[in-house]
């Protein structure tokens, strides 16, 4: 069979499944409206963040806010595959005539369409307090947001199927974890930090993205930082796939 | 339908080389069942899951449903069912929607997908489950659908990784009734792996032991039980002071071996039993022994297994 009838049967199967248990999902979308809810304000308060007006906060913080959600969505389910590894469920696809790399993409797909329907809610919340929400800025934002979970997704699985064990993958996010959400510039901004903090953002994909989001958010379809973002997410999505394929290839089930 | 010539794999470990599987030269013919027994450790899972495209071989070839699993995995999987060790179906999913997935991963187009999964429920009797998440199945019925899965291409051949294990044994004679019905409807060859004896006994034509990762016999159930000499015959005494007098007695029966005593229990191995025991009960009878009964056990694979390698097949088969 074809990579793309089995990334589509794939697909179907873990959007069932993830159907039936969508508390992780609840939880990665509770997360982001609960720190603009507590956080913004008090990031507001000491004039790290555009305070005043409701509405610029949300303009701020908001784009950061999707991008912390598409990583809390898409940056673990590297876990999921090791779970059906060990259970035995993988083997099961593993000795079928299924394409190995349908098995990264059927998964990568239902974690794009799942960053979507999250921001889709996010945006739906925070217009009502505020929030600008131009066409054709947020139809790019939701691009690069997928494009950013497609990257944190397929590297996740590379994790995920190379590394043999769950201590092993969960010692490496959680190793990440911090340097990417606070290097990203969701929470303040970086202009604030040292040269060296705001030097070792610049490395961070996931701060290329937040800016990008806060241009588009703008209505600013001229800011360069819109293209680097994209360019930056597809360029992990294109190192996941190699990673993640190659690991697939090596992996003794 | 599979032949595999010096089929060898070795794992690097921390402490050096090991050879899981040493040279298996292995000719399955059509619509044969051979099993693979052997303790745990033997080698059997890894050289099911070489056939089973899984593991890559180290050294040597190995051709299933003519298709070598090295030059062309795919081919061989398009033809394959396997059945593993684990649950090949994901806790979150339902019966049918784990059959149609399968059903469409071999290239069936999604409602034909869905009718042959309803046909797989009704075959394998989980009749009233395909609507069940996965998870709240027994042992028993999620056996099953690993089996379904497996048979959801109608394949040539089947290969079975000790599907009976952490099975009661009602649950266990289920799933063979429904292994000897696809034989027997479709011609499947099929290759198992137990440690079962009985199972090994009863679901193949052929049993092929392996140790330390070697073919160390290979033959049906009765030429292997030849291998060991006798039946056992069992005589309990009336009084365990006669032991010494009756392992005496039993020792002097022409082509009597294997005399052992324990308590008031004598036991000896000897050809054609049966035709013996009215010798014994004679014999034993005219040296003055009372007996409480005797009996006379056909070899099983088990004391197969230990006549080849001087180990019993499991610990707790020693009884």
């Amino acid at each position: 069979m074809t990579a793309l009838s089995d990334t589509a049967t794939l697909f179907d199967r873990d959007v069932r499944a993830k159907l039936r248990t969508p508390w992780p999902y609840v939880e990665s979308l509770a997360d982001p409206l609960l720190l603009l809810l507590l956080f913004a304000p008090l990031a507001g308060a000491v004039g790290a963040a555009p305070a005043g007006a409701s509405g610029s906060t949300m303009q701020w913080f908001v784009p950061g806010m999707l991008v912390i959600m598409t990583f809390s969505t898409s940056a673990f389910i590297g876990s999921g595959i090791q779970e059906e590894r060990a259970a035995g469920s993988l083997e099961r696809l593993l000795v079928t005539p299924t394409h190995r790399t349908a098995i990264l993409t059927g998964r990568v797909l239902r974690v794009m369409a799942t960053v979507l329907v999250q921001a889709l809610v996010i945006v739906a919340v925070t217009a009502p307090m505020g929030l600008r929400v131009p066409a054709a800025g947020a139809l790019l934002a939701a691009v690069e947001l997928a494009a950013l979970a497609a990257g944190l997704a397929l590297l996740s699985l590379a994790a995920g199927v190379g590394l043999r064990n769950a201590y092993a993958f969960w010692g490496v996010v959680t190793l990440v974890y911090t340097p990417l959400i606070v290097t990203s510039g969701a929470l303040l901004p970086m202009h604030l930090a040292p040269d060296w903090l705001y030097a070792l953002s610049r490395v961070n994909p996931m701060a290329h993205t937040v800016d990008a989001q806060r241009a588009l958010f703008a209505g600013d379809l001229t800011d360069p930082s819109i293209g680097l973002g994209l360019a930056v997410s597809v360029g992990m999505a294109a190192l996941g796939l190699v990673l993640g394929v190659r690991a697939m290839g090596r992996l003794r089930a | 339908m599979i032949r595999t010539r010096s089929l060898t794999r070795t794992f690097r470990t921390d402490h050096g080389t090991v050879e899981a599987v040493r040279g298996i030269d292995l000719d399955v013919a059509e619509g044969e069942a051979v099993a693979l027994l052997g303790p745990n450790g033997a080698g059997k899972s890894t050289a099911l899951r070489m056939l089973t495209t899984l593991l890559p071989l180290t050294r040597g070839t190995a051709t299933v449903a003519g298709h070598d699993v090295a030059r062309d995995p795919v081919a061989v999987r398009r033809r394959i069912g396997s059945i593993g060790q684990g649950n090949g179906s994901f806790d979150g999913l339902r019966v049918l929607e784990e059959l149609t997935a399968q059903a469409r991963l071999y290239g069936l187009p999604r409602r034909a997908a869905r009718r042959r999964g309803e046909e797989l429920v009704a075959e394998l009797e989980l009749t009233g489950l395909a609507d069940r998440d996965v998870a709240t199945l027994s042992g028993g019925q999620r056996r099953r659908l690993d089996l379904a899965m497996g048979l959801v291409h109608r394949p040539p051949v089947v290969f079975l990784d000790e599907p009976s294990s952490g099975l009661d044994p009602h649950s266990r004679a289920h799933l063979w009734a429904h292994v000897a019905r696809m034989r027997a409807e479709q011609g499947t060859t099929v290759v198992l792996t137990t440690h079962y004896l009985d199972e090994a006994d009863t679901a193949a034509d052929r049993v092929v032991v392996v140790d330390h990762g070697e073919i160390i016999a290979d033959g049906t159930p009765d030429q292997l039980k030849g291998k060991v000499s006798g039946d056992l015959v069992t005589v309990e005494l009336a009084d365990a002071a006669d032991a010494p007098t009756a392992s005496g007695v039993a020792a002097r029966l022409p082509g009597a071996q294997d005399v052992e005593r324990e308590g008031g229990v004598v036991r000896f191995r000897i050809a054609a039993g049966d035709t013996v025991t009215p010798d014994v009960v004679r014999a034993l009878d005219a040296a003055g022994v009372r007996m409480l009964g005797t009996r006379v056990q056909r070899p099983t694979l088990d004391d197969v297994f230990l006549t080849l390698t001087g180990r019993r097949l499991r610990e707790d088969a020693a009884a």
